[in-house]
């Protein structure tokens, strides 16, 4: 017969068990019905991207007890490889700013910081990454059942997390080890997702993977026109990330005439259109890889990134004066400037009367 | 041979000693005190515009040290003590340093910002230098600090001749608003920055004039209650300018520093259109356009006299604004018959 204090430890170990369940699983569901949510329509990006780093491994932790909570992960993962990706992106404007002052000891420095940054994002969206395919099954001939539309988002989101995992990885030497045809995986799962409902994003995540990857286009396929049209789509709903892929494609292929104007579209959209409140956190994370792509072109020519207000504008304008408007020749000076100076205005002893 | 070889090595020698102090000095930044009016300080938007300024100035060879002054008087007196080299204050607070830059702030004479941004750029040119040289002083740039509008505690007051006997809070410094007060038939009560929104708002008076900027910030809204309205039709451009004595510059410093503020004109006047769109439409009194014409003409009239019997505006800056606005819309009435 066991001993009392045996049977209270059983049990007690049994019933600490059941809650770390329970609470893994309430935390899942908690996670995708409410935080993820709130988190995509709050808008704050540097807190979205923070909360995947707290958040992330307190969330797959609970697989140990539970089932693994992919379907909460995903996004968290994402996140959290955004905040990777805007460190990144801070250290490659940095070896600009160097390269452009001819500090070339500093531009190798912040070069490898950025390689770094580059690993850790790779890692993060490469494993939002395997967490779709252990969740929804390896892309293949036949489309996943998303049941929810919720699934279609987390779908679609580890789909992106892919394509910029293997971006990050081939800046970081391919030291995370994100499989190459990964994206041709992705490529095919896109056609999985409802191109309209989610803002043109499948369609421009398919038409991005074929602008990079040689013979993954369909015979008679156009990317660029693909990839416009998604970009008009994703204006018209307010969630403006399929300008943001058109602009990495853009940026990628070296395409400078498509890359400014999307940019400049952007801008426009920003000014005429509010985000669709729903999605207002995606729609600025969209709006900062855009802003990064133009801080680029305003390093690499200027030294500095985009003034403050100022995206849509480019540092070609500057030397037209967009903002000067046109004087002509300078006719309304006629006739004024040969006239002699009036007498010196009162001389500052009669400045400044009261107050 | 060895002779002449080590006499060219001494004389390369020597040359260098020479020039690379010079070239070095041409390369040093020269330390210069710029003394910014902002009425909200360090931290307002216009110290913040001018801190792009500061670091575009490095450029032209000036390293400035920017000093906030939230009074206005201080910071033009400093100017005028020899305590800064370089002032940004109101066009109005700059007249009697300059009475072409104080000019441009005249009664009407820019009832819209793409006529001010024209002349921005025109002063901008290098062929205006002259009309931005007073002696010693100069005009080293000029941003759009937004349009001057009338605040009215009663929407009804809706015509000019509705606002004799009015009570309207006028700056005591501003001599053409008092001329202009005076020309209404209204009565004015002095006031200064500081106490004239306190004066609007507790009814003390039945008018004041300020930028959109002191609706919200000055809480002119309260004065204006439901029966107040702000009158769509600007007095006057308030502009902010960089005022400096040239001959603490380096040569073609002015020149530089103009050509950057008129093409950043689009960034400061963003921030002066900010402060329009937060003011309600419930709150605009929009004028028909026959009235802005009777407007124009009181206008043209108070300037003329400011000019001729004061003195207080400048012939040259009254007529390039009138050619602006002629270039702009030939039909105007001024156009057929200038006067200025």
């Amino acid at each position: 017969m066991p001993s009392p204090a045996l049977l209270v430890a059983t049990v007690t170990l049994a019933l600490t068990g059941c809650v770390n369940q329970i609470t893994g699983d309430v935390m899942s569901d908690y996670s995708s019905e409410h935080l993820i949510p709130y988190v995509l329509e709050h808008g704050d990006t540097g807190m979205a991207c923070e909360t995947g780093v707290s958040l992330g491994h307190f969330l797959a932790s609970f697989a140990r007890v539970t089932d693994d909570p992919h379907r909460a992960a995903i996004p968290t993962l994402l996140s959290a490889g955004v905040c990777a990706q805007q460190a990144a992106f801070e250290a490659d404007l940095r070896s600009r700013r160097a390269f452009f002052r001819g500090i070339a000891s500093e531009a190798l420095d912040a070069r490898t910081e950025e390689q770094r940054h580059n690993l850790i994002a790779a890692r993060r969206f490469h494993e939002a990454w395997t967490r779709t395919v252990a969740q929804y099954g390896e892309p293949g001939e036949k489309c996943p059942e998303l049941e929810e539309r919720y699934d279609e988002l987390v779908y679609l989101l580890g789909l992106v997390s892919v394509v910029q995992a293997l971006q990050h990885d081939l800046g970081a030497d391919g030291e995370a080890g994100v499989p190459l045809d990964a994206p041709r995986k992705a490529e095919r799962a896109a056609t999985c997702v409802n191109n309209e409902r989610w803002w043109g994003v499948p369609n421009a995540l398919r038409a991005v993977i074929w602008t990079s990857i040689p013979g993954t286009a369909p015979p008679g396929a156009d990317p660029w026109a693909l990839l416009a049209e998604s970009s008009a789509l994703g204006r018209k709903a307010g969630v403006r990330l399929a300008e943001a892929v058109e602009a990495q494609a853009a940026a990628g292929a070296g395409r400078q005439d498509v890359l400014e104007a999307v940019i400049k579209a952007h801008a426009d959209a920003l000014a005429t259109t509010p985000p669709t409140a729903r999605w207002t956190t995606i729609d600025r994370i969209a709006t900062f890889q855009i802003l990064t792509l133009s801080d680029r072109i305003w390093t690499e020519a200027e030294g500095h990134r985009t003034p403050f207000g100022k995206l849509g504008t480019f540092p070609s304008d500057t030397a037209a004066e967009p903002d000067v408007v046109p004087i002509g020749d300078g006719d309304l000076l006629d006739g004024l400037v040969d006239e002699p100076a009036p007498p010196a205005a009162a001389e500052p002893s009669a400045a400044p009367e009261e107050n | 041979m060895r002779f002449s070889t080590r006499l060219i090595r001494t004389l390369t020698c020597a040359a260098l000693a020479v020039a690379v102090p010079a070239v070095a000095a041409a390369a040093t930044p020269v330390d210069r005190t710029l003394c910014v009016f902002d009425p909200s300080g360090e931290n307002g938007q216009v110290f913040n515009l001018m801190k792009t300024y500061q670091l575009e100035a490095l450029e032209w060879g000036v390293k400035f040290d920017m000093k906030p002054y939230t009074d206005e008087k201080t910071a033009a007196d400093d100017f005028k003590a020899g305590k800064c080299h370089a002032s940004l204050i109101t066009g109005t607070r700059l007249r009697p340093f300059h009475k072409m830059g104080g000019s441009l702030e005249a009664m009407g004479a820019l009832p819209d910002y793409d006529l001010l941004r024209t002349i921005i750029a025109t002063l901008a040119l290098p062929g205006a230098a002259p009309l931005n040289q007073n002696e010693a002083y100069e005009i080293a740039g000029v941003f759009p600090g937004g349009a001057i509008y009338l605040f009215v505690d009663d929407k009804t007051v809706d015509t000019v001749e509705e606002l004799a006997g009015k009570k309207i809070a006028t700056l005591a410094y501003d001599e053409a608003s008092k001329t202009m007060v005076g020309k209404v038939g209204a009565s004015m009560v002095a006031a200064d920055v500081g106490t004239f929104a306190g004066m609007f708002n507790n009814g003390t008076v039945n008018a004041a004039y300020a930028p959109a900027f002191a609706y919200k910030a000055l809480e002119l809204y309260k004065g204006l209650g439901d029966k107040g309205a702000v009158v769509r039709y600007p007095l006057a451009q308030m502009t902010l300018q960089v005022l400096i004595r040239s001959s603490d510059f380096p040569d073609g410093f002015g020149a530089k520093s103009r050509a950057y503020a008129a093409k950043n004109f689009g960034t400061a006047l963003d921030l002066a259109k900010k402060s329009e769109s937060a003011i309600p439409a419930k709150h605009w009194l929009e004028i028909p356009d026959a009235d802005k014409a009777k407007y124009d003409l009181m206008f043209r009239d108070v300037r003329l006299a400011l000019r001729d019997d004061k003195g207080l505006y400048d012939k040259r800056a009254l007529s390039l604004m009138r050619k602006t606005r002629c270039k702009a819309d030939g039909k105007r009435a001024e156009c057929a018959d200038p006067k200025e």
